[in-house]
């Protein structure tokens, strides 16, 4: 029987990714002793990037958002703070970093976009199209990680 | 201009003392500041601490978070300003994360090389939550992204506050333009409810994902924009702090709605909302142990043997849980549904009930003394608050809930009065038209309801009247609620509890404390009636704390309870051995008067919980392999 507080804690790894586009490549990886609290390690399904554990079949082990990453906007902010914040377009280029939980049996990370179902080239109401709502993963990098 | 420009100087904690795989780190980097000038550097740094840990939520998050200070000199002072964006002087300097202002053209839009600043922090700071760069000039400037960067005009660090809002916790922006209001295409927010926890598209009460936080008398949509073509500029048409659906975010002046009428995602120098508060508590506060309220029972539930949930009250009277897998270990706190627990007496305690495996039901007296109920399904997650009939509870008091079959919950508790009252839910029909009194019964001041069901058609009640007598009563399905009747032979404290415990559908035993702090026991069975009371092993309680009963076997129980010298005890009964003398629980001291949770995953196994002296939620456990854990660990994430 496993006690509690026996019950190690997962390892974590600092992953930093830079990018272009959607273009991506990771840059550094270091395991990190920390936990990663079930805010980031549960993330609601909802379109955006995230950053996936995978075991050497290739199924997830552990989720977390890629915030900040992939932005193709950046803020301005004004002066006087009773003015407007606004946006700008600017190029998808630059680096984000996540910290993952890694159990043992995890041997490569992916980074995915998570679609809206529909949002994309293929249209709804076909018999097999997914739902309104619905979302879909889209893996655009998977990299091996080193243990 | 790049890394040769400088170089990294070291790093220093500058604020809080959280261990370092349980905090909420932020980094702040410096650049553009010349060795000569990290003096500067340091006081910007400590003026940043201050600014933050002012800013509710994080005044109250202080200890799961610390700030580390990376010194880095570069070669100039400043940072890039180039002519090319209105207003720029034209100005290099050679700095080792390449700051520049005039990003995209735009002067106030101040940039640097994010990789170099991400990998320099994970060198200096591993398990750093988020980055934030500090640029050395007086020029108005920020932006943020992955990488925070600010300047040192004043006011620059509300950019900083901002920015970590989307980095650490994904919270949108809540305003309702693109491009300060005037621009074309952003009248409707498209179709597709936004990820992120501060803005929807949806009003309905029921399923609005901030619902928790928005009381019955608000109108939803809270406000609604007249005119789409352009942005809603109007003044709040209601009081100040009113959490509802404010139309207009997301970059959209309609379709997309806000949770108040502004917010630090809204507008930079203006507190956080309601809602980005609670989302910033449920990232940080995980992190932390939890300070409970010294007395309020703790409940603990085990849906399935490899878990736990365990609930309890913050000692500022949030709703908190925390659970346990044997997968993942401990989750960390987080506040139930926004939700806030009545302070009087031993302050009223959540209570817990898993019909089924996937499912919980809770309950609680709110800050307004009315009963509340939540839930937790595998399919749905946490719904809001509600609240359960009309009934005003007495300050502080217990609802205690009995689930007979799977279908089936009933709920008793003491009315402001007194009045000893009951309602139930069935999944035929829904809940009871309101509350009832059982028995014309009335409760001592303080006194709790508890109850147990030997058979899925019968229950049994227990109180301490008002003239401090145990009374007990019944109700079966074929002949209705029993009288109040009384089990003489002891006379309890008014806010005794009555532990019952079913060891088989024939049998009761019952425990209490007397007025003298005396643990004391009866037992009921079917063929011989009720018993004597009886003091069990020698045993006096701290004042006021209730004794903790848990079956392991119909024929072995473990009491738990905290002494005369605060010390947390517990003793044994088995049926060929009798009661076993009070033992001290691995080394544990409870708070005064407080109580003991435990549990029985698997039967030969315990789980222990209390509030320690220092006033945090800690837990112990028993094996029958191992026996009793060497301390007690305080729960909080592992």
């Amino acid at each position: 029987m496993t006690s509690p507080e026996q019950t190690p804690s997962t390892q974590a790894v600092r992953l930093i990714f830079e990018y272009e586009g959607e273009s991506v490549t990771l840059v550094a990886q270091q395991p990190v002793d920390t936990v990663v609290s079930g805010f980031d390690a549960h993330p609601d399904v909802s379109p955006g990037h995230f950053v996936e554990a995978r075991d050497e079949d290739g199924h997830g082990l552990a989720r977390v958002a890629a915030r900040g990453a992939f932005q193709e906007s950046a803020e301005v902010f004004p002066e006087d703070h009773s003015e407007p914040i606004t946006r700008v377009d600017v190029a998808a280029r630059g680096a984000f970093t996540v910290l993952l939980p890694a159990p043992p049996e995890a041997t490569e990370v992916a980074v995915v976009r998570v679609d809206r179902a529909g949002s994309g080239a293929q249209p709804f109401g076909g018999a097999t199209s997914p739902p309104p709502g619905a979302v879909s993963d889209v893996d655009l990098a998977t990299f091996r990680l080193q243990r | 201009m790049t890394t040769t420009d400088g170089t990294v100087q070291g790093r220093t904690q500058i604020f809080g003392s959280a261990p370092p795989n349980r905090a909420f780190s932020v980094v702040l980097l410096g650049d553009g500041f010349t060795a000569a000038q990290q003096t500067d550097f340091e006081t910007v740094c400590k003026e940043f601490v201050d600014a933050l840990i002012a800013t509710p939520p994080y005044d109250e998050l202080a200890p799961a978070i610390n700030i580390w200070r990376v010194n880095v000199t570069s070669t100039d002072s400043g940072a890039d300003d180039p002519a090319s964006a209105p207003g720029g002087t034209g100005a290099t300097a050679r700095t080792y994360f390449d700051s520049t202002f005039g990003g995209n053209g735009i002067r106030r839009l101040l940039v640097c090389n994010n990789s170099t600043v991400l990998q320099t922090a994970a060198a200096q700071v591993p398990e750093f939550s988020v980055a934030i760069v500090v640029v050395n000039s007086t020029v108005y400037g920020g932006s943020g992204g992955s990488v925070g960067t600010y300047s040192l005009a004043a006011g620059a660090t509300e950019i900083a506050l901002h920015e970590i809002g989307h980095t650490a916790y994904g919270l949108a922006d809540e305003y309702p333009y693109y491009a300060g209001g005037n621009e074309t295409g952003h009248d409707h927010h498209p179709a597709g409810e936004p990820g992120e926890p501060n803005v929807t598209l949806n009003t309905n009460r029921t399923t609005l994902k901030w619902g928790w936080a928005v009381a019955a008398a608000t109108a939803l949509p809270t406000m609604s924009n007249p005119d789409c073509a352009t942005v809603d500029n109007r003044a709040s048409t209601v009081a100040a702090g009113t959490v509802g659906c404010f139309e207009g975010a997301h970059y959209y002046h309609c379709g997309a709605f806000r949770p108040e009428h502004n917010c630090k995602m809204r507008e930079l120098s203006i507190p956080f909302c309601r809602v980005c508060r609670q989302v910033i508590w449920n990232r940080i506060g995980p992190l932390a142990t939890l300070p409970a309220r010294d007395r309020t029972p703790i409940s603990v539930v085990a849906r399935y043997p490899e878990h736990l949930d365990v609930f309890a009250v913050a000692s500022d009277g949030r709703t908190m849980s925390d659970w346990w897998d044997q997968s993942s270990g401990w989750a960390g706190w987080f506040q139930l549904s926004g939700g806030f627990a009545s302070p009087g007496g031993t302050g009223s305690p959540i209570t817990s009930v898993a019909r089924y495996s996937g499912h919980l039901d809770l309950f609680v007296v709110g800050t307004d003394n009315r009963v509340y109920s939540s839930w937790w399904d595998r399919s749905s997650g946490w719904a809001p608050w509600f609240r359960v009939g009309s009934l005003v509870a007495r300050p502080g008091s217990t609802v205690n809930v009995v689930s007979r079959y799977s279908d089936h919950l009933d709920l008793f508790t003491t009315a402001s009065d007194g009045r000893t009252m009951s309602t139930w839910w069935d999944a035929r029909t829904g809940w009871a038209a309101d509350w009832f009194q059982i028995g014309g019964g009335v409760a001592a001041n303080g006194a709790s309801v508890t109850a147990v069901a030997r058979h899925p058609f019968h229950l049994d009640v227990f109180t301490v009247g008002t003239d401090n007598r145990v009374y007990s009563a019944w109700w079966d399905d074929r002949t209705g609620w029993s009288a109040w009747f009384p089990l003489p032979g002891i006379s309890c404290r008014p806010d005794s509890t009555v532990t019952a415990v079913a060891r088989h559908p024939d049998h009761l035993d019952l425990f209490t404390t007397a007025s003298d702090g005396k643990i004391m026991s009866t037992w009921w069975d079917a063929r011989g009636g009720w018993a004597s009371w009886f003091q069990i092993a020698g045993g006096v309680a701290s004042a006021g704390s209730p004794v903790t009963a848990v079956v392991r076997y119909t024929n072995h129980m473990d009491l738990f309870v905290v002494g005369t010298d605060n010390r947390v005890y517990s003793t044994w009964w088995h049926d060929t051995t009798g009661w076993a003398a009070w033992f001290n629980v691995s080394g544990g001291l409870a708070k005064p008067g407080s109580q003991i949770a435990a549990l029985s995953r698997v039967t030969e196994h315990l789980d222990v919980f209390s509030v320690g002296t220092d006033g945090l939620v800690q837990s112990t456990w028993w094996d029958g392999t191992g026996g009793w854990a060497a301390g007690w660990f305080r729960l909080a994430i592992s």
